[in-house]
C-alpha cells in the first residue's frame, strides 16, 4: 500500500531523478540546491490560474524530511560527507527505574564530550501486560517481581521533566527514535520524537490504566484528574510534535482513531470515519499500533530491521558506531540490578523466623545496610518502593524500633543477671542503660 | 473540613476584589509598542520599527527588510514599506503569513505611535508598566549608589545593563509551596529597578487551595500594576491554572499542560453556592483580563463544552461553547472532560502568546534582544522556601511514626519521647506554618500545644514520684 502512495508522488515528473537516484541503491546525496522543493525561492506565480504543482521534498529511500520539528537525520538533510557517527542510547527495561534520570544524566555529559553526528534512542520497554484486561495485568504484577502499571504510571512527571531534558540537552544534534517495543506508559516516549522507526515486530500500545487514576467515586472529580493527568502526558507526546487526535486516542481509552491519508499526509480523526484506515474503534481501549498499521499511517517513519537497516533507511550505507551510551546504560542498571538481587535476599534473611532476642542485632544491620542501599542507589529504592511499598522512612522507623527492642532486651538481661554480671549496668539495680535523652542518669 | 471554611471564605473576598482599572498589558489601547501574534510565537514593536521578517509566499517564503507603517493587532495585520524587487512598496503583512518577525532597528523617538515617552530598550515595550505611578526609569546614572553597590538613576531606580527579567519559579502546590508571597517579594524586588520590568513565572504546581487563589489573585494584579507578569507553564493545574490567567501572557513550554480546575472539597466535588461564586468573581476577573469566560467555565466544570474556529484570513479565533461543526473546527473539551491545554492547541486558539522550551527561546518572544535575569532574588527565595518546606514535610510524617515506637525504658521516656517530638512540630509550625497547617490544619497545632502541656505535667508528676519512692 505505502509502495502505491510513493508511486503515486514519484509520477510527478520534477521528482524522476531523485527517484532514480533512489532505485539505484547509491548514497543519497541529492543536495538541497538541485531539489525541487529547495531551489531558490519562488516569487509571485506568473500564471496564478494555473494550479500550482506541489513539489516533494527530496528523499531518499524510506520515508524523507517533512514539516517535522526538530533537525532531520536524513542523509539529504545532514550532508555529513562522512560516514556518521551514531551514538545509542538505550531506554530499556521498566520507566522509571531502568530508565531513570540518573543513567541519562551521565548519558547526556558523554554524548557532549563524545559529539556524535546523530543519535538513536533504542525504545523497548512495556509494563509487562500480555493481555488485554487491565486488572489481570496487576494481579499478574503482584505475584511477580512486577511493578503495578499504575506504579508505572505514577512516575509520569518525572517522564516529561527527563523527556524535556533530553530534548533541551540533544536537540542540537539530529535524533531518531527506534522502537522495539513500547506497551504501556513508555508510548509516551516512542512519540516523543519527532522521527521515529519501528522494529518489525515492534508494538506501540497507549495507556489503557489512566481510567483507574484517582478520582474515586466522584465522576467530576474523576473528570479532572483523567483530564490534568492525560493533559500532562499528551505534554510529552507534543515534544514529538503530535496532533492532538493521536494523543488523546493513545492516552485516553475512550477516544476513538481513525486516519485521512492524502499522499504523505496522514490526518488524524477523533471518530471512526476515516476514510483510509481505522486504528481504534473502542471505547475502553487505548489506540495500538502495530509495525505494519503504524507504517501504513505514516506514524512511523519506516521499519528497521536492526541498526544497519535504520541507518540504511535514513540514507547511510556507513556508518560508525559510539557505543559508550549502551555501555553506560549497561553498567548503571547492571550494578544496581545486581544489589537489588542481594537486597531481596537481606530482606528474605530479616523476614525468617528468630531464633532469639539476640538475632536482633543482625536484623537491625541489615536494614541499616538498606538504607545504605537505598541511598546509593535510587532506583533500587524506588524498585524497592514500587514493588512492596518499602520505603526508606519505613526503614528508619525500623530501625528506631529495633534499637528499642534491643535495648529491652538487653534491660532484661541486666534484670535477670543482676548488677554483677559481665556486660552488666555500671550502676547496677536494673535502672536502665539509657535513658532518651542520653546514657543513664 | 478545613477545605470547607476555605470555600466559605470565597463569598468573605468575593468583594474584596475589586475591579480591574486597566486591561491586560498587552491589551493597552494607546500603548506604544504592540504585540501581534505570529504563526509561531509572538511579535513586539511599535511603528517606525526596522524588522527583518520572514513571509510565506505560495509555495515559498520570502524574508523582507522592511520598515513598520502600521499595526493593526485585532485584525492581525501589519503593514510595511518594504524593497520587493527592487521596488519600494508598502505591503499589509498578514500575521497569519508571518513565519517569524524580529525588530533589527527601533523607531526614532517621536515617530511611533501617538502619547509615547522614548523607549528604554529596542525591543522593551516603552513604559511598560501599565498604570504605574511615579517617575519611570530614566537609565541616566545619577552617580549615586545603593547601600547595595547599584547605581542609581536620576528618579533613584537601580540601573540595570540591559533590559532583562526576573524569574520566581513557582513549584509545588498552591498555598504550600506555590504562594501569593513569593510574588508580592519579587514585585518588591522588581519596584527597585523601577515600573516596567518583566517578572516571570515559572509555573509547575498541581494546584491547591482555594484560599490562597484569592490572595494570589489581589497579589497579581497589584504587582501588574508597576509591572508585567508574564507566566511560563511546565504544569498549571487546577488553581495553578487560575494563577495562570491573572497574569499579563501566558507562555507554554512544548510539554506544557494547563487547566483542569474543577473545586474539590475533601473527597467530593464542590457545587452550589461555593463554586457559583467562584465561578462567578474569579470568571469576572479572568474576562477583564482579556480571556474568555467559557475558557475558565470548561477548566471548571466537566460538563462545559469548548470548541474553537479560526477566521481564515486573519487567524482571530472564535470561541464557542458548544460543537457547531462549522468548517475547521477545534473541539478543546467535550462534556465529559475538563479543559486542559497543551501547547500546540492554546498557541493555535490564541490562548497562549507563544511557546519557548528555554529562556534564549522565550527572550525574543517577550520583545528582549536576549536573556538576561537582572536580579536572582525570586530564584534564591523560591529554593530556599522549597527546600523548607520539604525537610518539614518529610520530618513531619516521620515524627508522626515516631510517636507509635514502643520505648524500651517504660512510661517515663515514652512520655519524654513524645514530648521531644512535640516540641519538634511546633517548631516546625514556627518555621514552616503552611506545611505543619496544611497536614493537621490550625486546630490540630492547637490540639499539639494542648498534649504537649499535659504531657510535661504528667512528665514532671512521674519524676516527682519516682524520686519520692526512691528516697
Amino acid at each position: 500500500m505505502k509502495l502505491l502512495q510513493l508511486l503515486a508522488i514519484v509520477s510527478a515528473p520534477a521528482v524522476i531523478p531523485a527517484v532514480a537516484l533512489a532505485q539505484s541503491g547509491e548514497p543519497a546525496t541529492a543536495p538541497a540546491e538541485t531539489s525541487p522543493a529547495e531551489s531558490s525561492p519562488v516569487s509571485a506565480p506568473a500564471a496564478p490560474a494555473a494550479a500550482p504543482v506541489k513539489a516533494p521534498p527530496p528523499f531518499t529511500l524510506g520515508r524523507t524530511v517533512s514539516n517535522k520539528d526538530g533537525k532531520s537525520p536524513y542523509a539529504t538533510d545532514t550532508q555529513f560527507g562522512h560516514p556518521p557517527s551514531v551514538y545509542v542510547i538505550p531506554m530499556e527495561g521498566y520507566m522509571g527505574v531502568d530508565i531513570h534520570p540518573l543513567v541519562y544524566d551521565k548519558i547526556i555529559a558523554d554524548v557532549k564530550a563524545k559529539k556524535p553526528d546523530l543519535i538513536v534512542f533504542r525504545l523497548n520497554s512495556s509494563d509487562g501486560r500480555m493481555n488485554e484486561k487491565y486488572m489481570e495485568a496487576v494481579n499478574e504484577a503482584s505475584k511477580d517481581d512486577k511493578i503495578d502499571p499504575r506504579r508505572l504510571a505514577s512516575g509520569i512527571t518525572d517522564y516529561r521533566d527527563m523527556a524535556a531534558k533530553l530534548h533541551n540537552e540533544l536537540d542540537s544534534i539530529p535524533c531518531v527514535m527506534y522502537v522495539q517495543d513500547s506497551r504501556g506508559i513508555s508510548c509516551v516516549y516512542a512519540l516523543a520524537w519527532p522521527y521515529m522507526f519501528m522494529g518489525p515486530d515492534a508494538k506501540i500500545a497507549g495507556l489503557d490504566i489512566v481510567a483507574s487514576l484517582g478520582g474515586g467515586n466522584d465522576a467530576d472529580i474523576k473528570a479532572k484528574m483523567f483530564s490534568a493527568w492525560t493533559g500532562i502526558a499528551k505534554g510529552i507526546l507534543e515534544l514529538g510534535g503530535r496532533p492532538q487526535e493521536l494523543c488523546d486516542a493513545l492516552v485516553r481509552p475512550d477516544r476513538k482513531l481513525s486516519a485521512d491519508i492524502d499522499g504523505r499526509t496522514t490526518k488524524w480523526r477523533s471518530d471512526t470515519l476515516g476514510s483510509w484506515y481505522v486504528i481504534d474503534q473502542s471505547d475502553e481501549v487505548s489506540a495500538r499500533f502495530t509495525s505494519k498499521s503504524a507504517e501504513d499511517t505514516g506514524l512511523t517513519d519506516g521499519v528497521a530491521y536492526d541498526m544497519a537497516d535504520l541507518m540504511y533507511l535514513l540514507g547511510y550505507p556507513e556508518y560508525t558506531t559510539v557505543d559508550s551510551g549502551e555501555k553506560l546504560f549497561r553498567d548503571t542498571n547492571s550494578v544496581w540490578r545486581k544489589r537489588y538481587a542481594e537486597s531481596k535476599k537481606m530482606m528474605q534473611e530479616f523476614q525468617q523466623e528468630m531464633e532469639g532476642p539476640q538475632d536482633l542485632g543482625k536484623r537491625k544491620q541489615i536494614v541499616e545496610k538498606m538504607r545504605q542501599l537505598f541511598k546509593q542507589y535510587p532506583q533500587l529504592a524506588k524498585m524497592w518502593e514500587w514493588t512492596r511499598g518499602l520505603t526508606d522512612d519505613q526503614l528508619k522507623i525500623l530501625i528506631e524500633q529495633l534499637g528499642e527492642q534491643i535495648r529491652t532486651y538487653q534491660k532484661q538481661k541486666q534484670g535477670t543477671s543482676g548488677g554483677g554480671s559481665s556486660g552488666g549496668g555500671k550502676g547496677g539495680g536494673g535502672r536502665g542503660p539509657a535513658g532518651p535523652m542520653g546514657p543513664g542518669r | 473540613m478545613r477545605n470547607l471554611i476555605t470555600l466559605m471564605l470565597v463569598a468573605a473576598l468575593a468583594a474584596a476584589v475589586p475591579a480591574f482599572e486597566e486591561h491586560a498589558f498587552a491589551q493597552q489601547a494607546g500603548a506604544k509598542q504592540q504585540q501581534v501574534k505570529l504563526q509561531k510565537g509572538t511579535w513586539w514593536g511599535s511603528v517606525g520599527d526596522r524588522v527583518e521578517v520572514v513571509v510565506k509566499e505560495q509555495l515559498s517564503t520570502r524574508t523582507l527588510t522592511a520598515t513598520v507603517t502600521k499595526i493593526d493587532a485585532d485584525k492581525g495585520i501589519v503593514t510595511v514599506d518594504a524593497e520587493v524587487d527592487g521596488k519600494k512598496v508598502a505591503r499589509p503583512l498578514f500575521a497569519s503569513n508571518i513565519v517569524s518577525m524580529k525588530t533589527v532597528g527601533s523607531a526614532p523617538a517621536g515617530t511611533s505611535a501617538p502619547g509615547g515617552a522614548a523607549k528604554s530598550g529596542a525591543n522593551t515595550p516603552a513604559g511598560a508598566a501599565p498604570g504605574s505611578s511615579g517617575a519611570a526609569p530614566t537609565g541616566k546614572a545619577s552617580g549615586k549608589v545603593d547601600a547595595q553597590g547599584y547605581q542609581l538613576d536620576e528618579n533613584g531606580y537601580r540601573i540595570a545593563p540591559q533590559k532583562g527579567v526576573f524569574r520566581l519559579p513557582w513549584k509545588g502546590g498552591v498555598g504550600q509551596t506555590a504562594r501569593a508571597y513569593e510574588i508580592e517579594q519579587v514585585g518588591k524586588e522588581a519596584d527597585k529597578w523601577g515600573p516596567g520590568q518583566i517578572i516571570i513565572l515559572e509555573i509547575d504546581s498541581p494546584g491547591g487551595l482555594v484560599t490562597e487563589i484569592f490572595k494570589i489573585v489581589d497579589t497579581i494584579r497589584a504587582v501588574r500594576e508597576r509591572h508585567r507578569v508574564v507566566v511560563w507553564v511546565r504544569e498549571a493545574i487546577s488553581a495553578a491554572a487560575v494563577t495562570s490567567m491573572q497574569c499579563d501572557e501566558i507562555y507554554f513550554r512544548s510539554m506544557g499542560a494547563l487547566g483542569a480546575a474543577m473545586m474539590i472539597s475533601g473527597r467530593d466535588s464542590v457545587y452550589g453556592e461555593p463554586l457559583d461564586k467562584f465561578r462567578g468573581e474569579i470568571g469576572d476577573i479572568i474576562e477583564k483580563n482579556g480571556r474568555p469566560r467559557a475558557v475558565f467555565e470548561a477548566m471548571v466544570l466537566a460538563k462545559a463544552v469548548l470548541t474553537y474556529t479560526k477566521d481564515p484570513v486573519t487567524g482571530k479565533p472564535t470561541w464557542h461553547d458548544k460543537i457547531t461543526g462549522l468548517p475547521g473546527e477545534a473541539v478543546l473539551s467535550d462534556e465529559k472532560d475538563n479543559l486542559t491545554f497543551n501547547a500546540s492547541n492554546a498557541l493555535d486558539s490564541g490562548f497562549s502568546k507563544g511557546t519557548a522550551d528555554t529562556p534564549e527561546e522565550l527572550a525574543p518572544l517577550l520583545g528582549l534582544k536576549e536573556w538576561y535575569e537582572v536580579s536572582d532574588y525570586g530564584v534564591k527565595i523560591s529554593a530556599a522556601w522549597n527546600k523548607l518546606y520539604e525537610e518539614c514535610e518529610k520530618d513531619f510524617a516521620f515524627q508522626q511514626q515516631r510517636l507509635q515506637i514502643q520505648r524500651a525504658g517504660g512510661a517515663e521516656e515514652q512520655i519524654a519521647v513524645q514530648i521531644q517530638i512535640m516540641e519538634k512540630i511546633l517548631d516546625w509550625n514556627r518555621r514552616c506554618k503552611p506545611c505543619i497547617e496544611g497536614q493537621i490544619g490550625p486546630r490540630g497545632v492547637e490540639s499539639v500545644e494542648k498534649e504537649l502541656k499535659d504531657l510535661k505535667k504528667r512528665l514532671g508528676e512521674m519524676r516527682k514520684n519516682s524520686k519520692t519512692s526512691g528516697s
